[in-house]
């Protein structure tokens, strides 16, 4: 079989990140900052996807393959290299490919290199399996894995109490959103009978009577990933990671998952009322996004907050259905916003700060990043001549065509979005002002030089070639996948409406950029007590008490009540149970398992009775022994054997296990308490024997003919018992046996193993390096 | 259990020859009559047990709770080893096998898993109630003392007459 480099080069631009992430985390702290710029070559097989895949793409005939996962549940790793996808792995590749190497100049001498490229590189592995994945199944399983690597990132400095916070935050609600979508994914699985995404008939699921369910599922994933209101908390906390990472996970990649989920099942979407709730959802992200951009002091949470208005305005385009912009300006935002957190990076690097009130002129003293930090910003602006401007017109254009509200909410935000860009370049200019100014060290081109080509691409987006710019590569491959109408992509377009709106809104932005103080107290003075935040943190207090209360009640000091509730639940199920059961032939018993039933009631009252633990083991033996007695007549020796076996053991192992328990103490009980007890009781009993008796029930047919008639031509054996233990349910004994370990150990951990005296070292970690 | 008594001693002896050669017997027969590693573990654990209540040194040199992930390993590869020429997980295979002296016996593939399951059962019994029989473990929760009058642990239900009964 001839294999072509295609099909080797999908594989390994997926699965390489992943098999590089095994040397970074077995190197461990022996790896150096600099190995980033080797890691980097993960990223290079998925750079070279769309030399290989873009004619096909165009062609509108993807390339695909599936290796199988598991074939039995009709379950594969399918990919599929259509447009979208290509160019959705191209910008994760890119960045990844530029994070890579700015991490190795950005991060400091005594950092845990190897974790942190190990959890980048797994990163960038699940994101390129996300956007390039067919399986509804594995689009899942790679949402996940961004959401834990993105909670290992927020957390890398893990001794900083905000970090931890920001990575519990982040994972609760990206969590969430996640079993939202596994429940989506499942319904539209079911629904649709596939789990091939190329395969699924969306008329169909919009046809049918799941589509709200699934949609909402599907939506509420979607908001959650990509940070709309109120699901945004995360987002601003995530910052806490290291700059690296906000960079790519928190700005350009992990983030648009929500969006390309949204992009991805838009033909759902878009259209109906739920298109409304995006275009809404959307819009109201955006401006409250670019709302609290504007009182930020710190240039990180300013460019924080200004992502979720920015995604805001990405999900309200696709609420409209227009797949076209809101390629346009995901593939716009992805290298702007890239670009500028890699420069707030650099000005913390080099200045220890990133307070906006703290540092002026910076273009002083880092010219190189404060120039490649305009066109981004003013790209972000919505300023001609860079690419953010064409698509802020694309996404006026749409707006006017919702009408008024749309149209004036979008204008508010696109005001706030211009003074929020100004705000952010403002420290780059002026008086020179340095918070620590002898700490100061010039930045080393190996810092600047991984954003200067997003810079570059910035201008080339709004400029280069005049007509249709380069941008447009991005939208014309992506065409076949959605369909839609290419428009071309270029900065003049005749003085139409959305023109005059993006005048409009450069005024008034430079109006708020100057009535920055004026418009600052009249936020202070609107801004309510509560925010999702305190929301979320009352949320977290009433789980936590109500775990406590939970707890103390259910689980308290008497293990007389923790025996009333297991069992009274467990009799309230065989009530229920009990409503279905039908009668079934019994066998009539004879004399000898009469009486040895009437030796076992005598147990049982005997130990009612009893007022010693002895007294009452020998009444359990009776009752044990009582039942082997019964299996033997009913000819089951193998049963026999074993119930024998087993209450020797018992016995054994109780009479052992009394040397730890306190001495016997009778209590009282009121009446009632003790009629409740009866009541328990004698449910328990009637439950399990009604259980019983429904298993005889002829409901189903019996498997145990089955057995019976194959356990000597399929096993080779004349004991079914032992044929079906080893054979027909092996795998059931395999966990069984495995159970019995993990109990054995347990007892051995629980008896032997003493505590730690509180300072003992524990087994040191192989990373233990300080930050 | 310091000093076991004169006749449980003595004869402790056959009776664990006897166990051990029942519970080798029952392993062996499983396939095709009542026994099977299960059963055969369970008794040969309390053949182990009798020798140690009865003679103060085990009858095994190996500490059984080593025994435990040894019986896994040999569960899961009995378990695996079909898979390795291409059966599905734990296919087995049965056939006669000549022994010398005892003539033909019947083999089958999963009596391999069957002695995994026989030496879970046997480390994991001996180990519990060996642990739980442990006098040092007495002493580490301070209850080789007579049991103090002072009542420690409160409950729900109110106390009202501790009375002490054996």
């Amino acid at each position: 079989m001839k294999v072509s480099p295609e099909q080797i080069l999908l594989p390994l631009a997926i699965f390489l990140p992943f098999l590089l992430a095994v040397p970074a985390s077995t190197l461990g702290l022996a790896l150096k900052a600099r190995a980033g710029r080797w890691l980097a070559i993960a990223f290079v097989p998925a750079l070279l996807l769309p030399v290989f895949h873009a004619r096909d793409a165009l062609a509108g005939n993807p390339f695909s393959m599936s290796i199988d996962w598991v074939p039995a549940l009709g379950l594969d790793l399918a990919f599929r290299l259509d447009g979208y996808s290509l160019v959705l792995a191209l910008i994760v590749a890119g960045i990844g490919f530029l994070v890579m190497f700015y991490a190795s100049s950005y991060l400091g001498k005594g950092e845990r290199h190897g974790r942190f490229y190990t959890y980048l590189l797994l990163f960038g592995g699940a994101m390129l399996g996300l956007v390039l994945t067919d399986n509804l199944i594995a689009f899942f399983a790679f949402w996940e894995m961004t959401s834990l690597m993105s909670f290992l990132l927020i957390g890398f400095w893990d001794s900083r109490k905000a970090s931890q916070e920001g990575a519990v935050k982040a994972l609760i609600v990206t969590a969430f959103g996640g079993l939202a979508l596994l429940a989506g994914v499942a319904l539209l699985g079911i629904e649709t009978g596939t789990w091939t995404i190329s395969q699924i008939d969306w008329a169909q699921v919009v046809a049918s009577d799941r589509f709200v369910p699934i949609a909402s599922l599907l939506l509420l994933a979607a908001f959650t990933k990509s940070a709309q209101l109120p699901f945004h908390l995360w987002l601003p906390t995530a910052m806490e990671a290291p700059t690296p990472v906000s960079a790519y996970l928190h700005s350009a990649t992990m983030v648009k998952a929500g969006v390309i989920l949204m992009a991805k099942f838009n033909l759902v979407f878009a259209g109906t009322a739920l298109g409304d709730v995006m275009l809404y959802v959307g819009l109201l992200t955006m401006f409250f996004g670019s709302w609290l951009a504007l009182r930020q002091t710190d240039l990180k949470a300013l460019l924080a907050y200004s992502t979720i208005s920015q995604l805001g305005l990405l999900t309200a385009l696709l609420g409209t259905g227009d797949n076209f912009a809101a390629t346009a300006h995901l593939v716009n935002h992805a290298v702007f916003k890239a670009a500028l957190f890699m420069v707030v990076g650099v000005v913390d690097h080099q200045t220890g700060s990133r307070d906006i009130r703290q540092l002026s002129g910076l273009v002083r003293v880092l010219p190189v990043t404060a120039w490649l930090a305009v066109p981004a910003a003013l790209s972000m602006a919505g300023l001609p001549p860079f690419g953010g401007f064409i698509s802020k017109e694309l996404f006026y254009e749409n707006a006017l065509l919702q009408g008024s509200l749309p149209t004036f909410i979008a204008v508010a935000g696109s005001v706030l979005t211009f003074a929020y860009c100004l705000r952010f370049l403002r420290p780059f200019f002026g008086r020179l002002a340095l918070p620590k100014p002898e700490d100061f060290e010039p930045a080393k081109p190996s810092i600047i030089v991984p954003f200067a080509p997003l810079s570059l691409l910035v201008v080339l987006f709004g400029l280069v070639p005049f007509q249709d710019t380069i941008a447009s590569w991005f939208t014309r491959l992506a065409q076949p996948y959605f369909g839609y109408e290419l428009h071309s992509l270029t900065l003049w377009h005749g003085f139409n409406q959305a023109l005059q709106l993006s005048i409009l809104t450069w005024i008034l932005g430079t109006v708020v950029f100057i009535l920055s103080r004026q418009v600052r107290s009249l936020q202070t003075l609107v801004t309510p007590r509560w925010n999702a935040n305190t929301i979320y943190h009352s949320l977290m207090r009433g789980l936590v008490t109500s775990a406590e209360w939970v707890t103390r009640v259910t689980q308290g000091a008497s293990f007389a009540t923790h025996l009333r509730l297991i069992l009274g639940a467990a009799v309230a199920v065989g009530v229920f149970a009990g409503v279905d059961f039908l009668p079934a032939e019994l066998t009539p018993l004879n004399l000898a398992s009469w009486t040895t039933v009437i030796i076992m009631l005598v147990g049982a009252a005997g130990i009612i009775a009893a007022r010693s633990r002895i007294t009452m083991l020998i009444f359990m033996g009776l009752i044990g022994y009582g039942s082997t007695m019964l299996y033997l007549q009913f000819r089951a020796p193998d049963l026999a054997l074993t119930q024998l076996l087993i209450e020797t053991v018992t016995i054994i192992l109780f009479l052992s296990g009394f040397r730890f328990l306190p001495r016997m103490r009778s209590y009282s009980r009121p009446p009632s308490l003790a009629g409740l007890d009866a009541i328990i009781g004698l449910g328990v009993g009637l439950t399990i024997a009604t259980l019983l008796l429904s298993v005889q029930s002829p409901v189903f047919d019996r498997i145990s003919d089955f057995y019976l008639m194959n356990s000597k031509t399929l096993a080779g054996g004349d004991n079914v018992v032992n044929v079906i233990l080893v054979d027909f349910r092996g795998f059931d004994t395999m966990g069984e046996i495995s159970v019995l370990a993990v109990v054995a150990v347990s007892i051995y951990a629980l008896l032997r193993l003493r505590a730690r005296p509180p300072g003992a070292p524990e087994t040191k970690s192989m990373e233990e390096g300080g930050k | 259990m310091k000093h076991p008594e004169i006749f449980f001693r003595t004869l402790s002896v056959p009776i664990v020859f006897v166990l051990l050669a029942v519970g080798f017997h029952e392993f062996m027969r499983g396939h095709n009559a009542p026994g099977g590693g299960f059963i055969a573990g369970l008794i040969i654990a309390v053949a182990a047990l009798l020798t140690r209540m009865a003679t103060e040194h085990g009858l095994l040199t190996v500490r059984p709770r080593l025994l435990v992930p040894i019986g896994l390993f040999v569960a899961l590869a009995g378990g695996i080893g079909p898979m390795l020429i291409g059966h599905p997980f734990l296919k087995s295979w049965h056939g006669y096998v000549e022994f010398p002296l005892f003539g033909p016996v019947e083999l089958s593939s999963a009596l391999a898993f069957d002695l995994g399951v026989f030496l879970v059962v046997v480390g994991a019994t001996i180990t519990i109630i060996d642990l739980l029989g442990d006098d040092t473990e007495l002493a580490r929760l301070g209850l080789d003392q007579e049991p103090s009058p002072v009542i420690h642990e409160s409950t729900v239900e109110e106390i009202t007459s501790p009375k002490e009964e054996y």
